[in-house]
């Protein structure tokens, strides 16, 4: 058995608590800020240093691009835990808007490519130039960029970005998916829009946490009485995961 | 005929392209970012796409003066330059003077936390907003798609340039039915045609029929838009209020929320969806200005007074800032009993317009006389509503209907009752099938004991109009259609609000082209005329019928 989540933004307060009433989560977001500008700081000293250094051992290069590779995992991971909390406290309010879908998949396939340069991974994109969808883009792309860096650790050689319409009975939109050769989701992460997010397992290997994310983000687009939703599945390349995002 | 539609559409591209064949050679590119750093970054960003015409600044007053020397290619603003402008203000001031052809680009930068913030809230879109921090080759392929895009909507865009209204929504109309790829932004871009030719009956129906398909917020506005301009305010204001449920933060759905609210007599309303645009966008000028007038005619002195506060301190170095500014500062002011602090106002004002030009010296008279005359200096009202009238006389048309009546008020209070006379006798003719407006006028002459004189003022009036449409229909009827233009585009310029006097002038304008043939200057006189007519008219049906023939005519011409 799968146990519930437990992903609750809202700290009960102990009655007759000595200490005054800030949540725990408030404490936690304002604690993201200072720790998102500090991050920026190290950031900022590593490109520094790897410009100084200028043409480095191979060692040390490798070294430096772990560096830089967990640092900006570690931004983006306190950017989603951010945005959960403003998405559970109802303090975001979503700016959806048409975009190309060719535009967003180009543009993170070039963000990643010069962030990983060096390592063997390969990242494509694929989708018709005139594709078109609703939604917002900063939320989308911070739920591409989640699936992607984490499909990074996994992937052997390998990871494709599509996207393509969809018509479904209940309304049409479009599909994202995020492809790699890895070895695939476990078998408590395989889902799709029949299993409420909540009875995944987070503890259960890859990131829990970021697909819960992903589906909060989902649900957000809605057109009329349609909505967005996450699913994961094993049909990635040669048995690879592939996690596929739908918005109406 | 029509180059955008012949562009060939891209097929299905993996990966990325090569970048080497794209440059910036030869594009001029202004960088506004109060960092050096910043700048620096961002330049050689630039030159390493071979970008060889760059101006950097380190401020928003800076960016609109370099605009105004040259007109820029592509702008990369932040949005936030600490003290001064905001990007936001930048581009709005650049629209505002057309620094900014439609083939430019505008692209407003933002740090990550901020951009759900700013996108909400304006007014004016940019092109793009870009998110800090961000690589090179991310710029460069956004300004490469921006590029085609604005390659794409060229020709709409020339329209609309233009205004060839019309002509714009059969080349969106085209390229929708071809399965255009921007479908929905090509309805959106229909609808404010539409707007922009007075024409709100279709625009309604355009409107409805995008919602039909999806919920958007622009489309929900715009519907709400076009309902205000027939006058049917208790629908558009149940639009406007779903629409706000569609998008809290959608401040241009407030603006025009209180406007249907002042339009239905809900005054305190009003003044109550102000605020709250107010404190989602701060910033805006002309939203502070709406909102110290609200409070003021509500007797919320205080609100008026921060407001007005507001607006001067934020108008000092823009463009939109004006010495009206002043004028409600001080008249809160006054009411709530500080007249030295009112005194102190004009003094400010005084000093901050000194070598203004004639405008603003119009405007800063007006202020005066009124503020002056109700702190009891007679002497200064009289001097300074002088000033305005001499002001006036060398150009009649630089009064809105609300000053000319302000200004007659106060010339009436001072017992010059024939400047007063003549500057009601000026409203009354532009705008005498507005009864309201009417019943002002005469309220005004009765409080001034001139009731009489008044009614006898409106009556001429009217009469002299009357006879001047049936002068200019009866020319037409003869066959002296030239003289019948030309008499009514004359007395058009006098009353551009008009509505007899527009129609009759659209339809003499129509009646000569069918006569001697049609040519784009006569269509876009006609044009126009009927463009002025918004409101209860667009529901018309001979504005209706007027506009399906220039619409012929205009589409006649696309073909010839």
């Amino acid at each position: 058995m799968h146990k519930p989540a437990q992903v609750h933004a809202a700290h009960p307060q102990r009655p007759g608590s000595e200490l005054p009433g800030l949540d725990f989560a408030t404490v936690l977001a304002s604690t993201i800020h200072d720790m998102k500008n500090s991050l920026g700081l190290l950031l900022q000293t590593i490109e520094v240093l790897e410009k100084q250094r200028g043409n480095m051992a191979p060692k040390s290069a490798v070294q430096f691009r772990e560096l830089r590779y967990e640092s900006q995992r570690l931004n983006s991971q306190l950017m989603q835990l951010l945005a959960i909390y403003k998405l559970q406290k109802q303090l975001y309010s979503p700016n959806i808007e048409e975009w190309s879908v060719a535009e967003i998949l180009e543009e993170c396939v070039l963000e990643h490519t010069a962030q990983l340069e060096g390592r063997d991974i390969h990242i494509q994109w694929q989708c018709a130039e005139e594709l078109s969808g609703f939604f917002d883009r900063e939320l989308i792309n911070g739920v591409i960029n989640n699936i992607v860096n984490n499909a990074y650790r996994y992937a052997r050689n390998q990871v494709l970005l599509t996207a393509q319409a969809y018509t479904h009975p209940v309304g049409s939109g479009i599909e994202i998916c995020v492809i790699d050769d890895g070895p695939g989701y476990p078998e408590a992460l395989l889902f799709d829009h029949n299993r409420d997010i909540t009875t995944l397992d987070f503890h259960a290997g890859r990131t829990g946490l970021g697909l819960y994310f992903c589906s909060l983000v989902a649900d957000l687009h809605r057109n009329k009485t349609v909505r967005g939703h996450v699913a994961c599945d094993n049909t990635g390349i040669e048995g690879g995961g592939c996690f596929r995002l739908y918005l109406p | 005929m029509n180059r955008l539609l012949e562009l060939s559409r891209k097929l299905p591209v993996s990966g990325s392209r090569n970048e080497q064949l794209w440059t910036l050679e030869g594009q001029r590119i202004l960088i506004v970012d109060d960092f050096a750093q910043v700048r620096t970054m961002l330049r050689e960003m630039l030159v390493s796409y071979g970008a060889t015409d760059i101006v950097s600044v380190k401020n928003g007053e800076d960016a609109l003066e370099a605009m105004s020397r040259q007109k820029p290619d592509i702008v990369l603003c932040d949005y936030n330059l600490g003290e001064g402008k905001d990007g936001q203000q930048v581009l709005e001031e650049a629209r505002e003077h057309d620094f900014l052809p439609h083939s430019s680009i505008f692209i407003l930068v933002t740090a990550e936390n901020t951009l759900s913030m700013v996108m909400g809230v304006v007014e004016h879109e940019p092109d793009a907003y870009l998110t800090k921090p961000f690589t090179r080759v991310v710029l460069q392929n956004r300004l490469r798609r921006l590029q085609e895009k604005k390659t794409h909507f060229s020709a709409i865009a020339r329209a609309i340039e233009r205004r060839e209204y019309f002509r714009a929504c059969q080349l969106c109309d085209t390229a929708i039915a071809r399965g255009d790829r921007y479908s929905f932004e090509l309805m959106r871009i229909k609808g404010d045609a539409l707007e922009r030719a007075s024409d709100h009956l279709a625009a309604e129906a355009h409107f409805r029929q995008v919602l039909e398909q999806r919920e958007l917020p622009w489309a929900q506005l715009g519907l709400g838009r076009a309902l205000f301009h027939q006058q049917r305010y208790a629908q558009a204001q149940e639009v406007l209020e779903q629409a706000i449920e569609m998008k809290e933060n959608f401040v241009a759905a407030y603006d025009w929320l209180a406007r249907v609210q002042a339009a239905l007599g809900q005054n305190a309303q009003s003044e109550a969806t102000l605020l709250k645009a107010v404190e989602l966008s701060p910033k805006n000028l002309r939203r502070q200005k709406a909102l110290g007038a609200a409070a003021l005619s509500n007797g919320h002195l205080e609100v008026a007074e921060h407001a007005f506060k507001t607006a001067i301190r934020e108008g000092r170095s823009s463009i939109f800032g004006s010495p009206s500014d002043y004028g409600g500062l001080a008249q809160a002011q006054i009411g709530m009993g500080s007249e030295e602090e009112a005194g102190k106002v004009l003094e400010r004002m005084q000093r901050v317009y000194s070598d203004a030009d004639d405008a603003a010296q119009l405007q800063m008279a007006l202020v005066e006389g009124q503020v002056q005359g109700q702190l009891g200096n007679e002497e200064a009202s009289r001097a300074a509503t002088q000033k305005a009238l001499a002001l006036v006389e060398n150009n009649p048309g630089a009064l809105s209907r609300e000053e000319a009546m302000n200004l007659a008020q106060t010339c009436f209070s001072l017992g010059d009752t024939e400047a007063g006379t003549s500057l009601v006798q000026h409203v009354v003719r532009a705008n005498h099938e507005d009864e309201t407006m009417l019943s002002r006028a005469r309220e005004m002459f009765a409080q001034a004991g001139l009731a009489e004189q008044g009614e006898s003022v409106i009556a001429d009036e009217r009469k002299a109009l009357i006879k001047l449409n049936n002068d200019g229909v009866a020319l037409a009827k003869q066959g002296q259609i030239k003289e019948s233009v030309s008499l009514l585009l004359k007395a058009a310029q006098a009353m551009p609000d008009n509505v007899a006097i527009n129609l009759n002038a659209a339809q003499s304008l129509l009646m000569l082209m069918r006569r001697d043939g049609a040519n784009w200057r006569l269509l876009r006189q006609a044009q126009e005329r009927l463009q002025r007519l918004s409101g209860a008219a667009s529901s018309n049906e001979r504005y209706r019928k007027l506009l399906a023939m220039a619409q012929a005519v205009e589409q006649s011409l696309d073909h010839a």
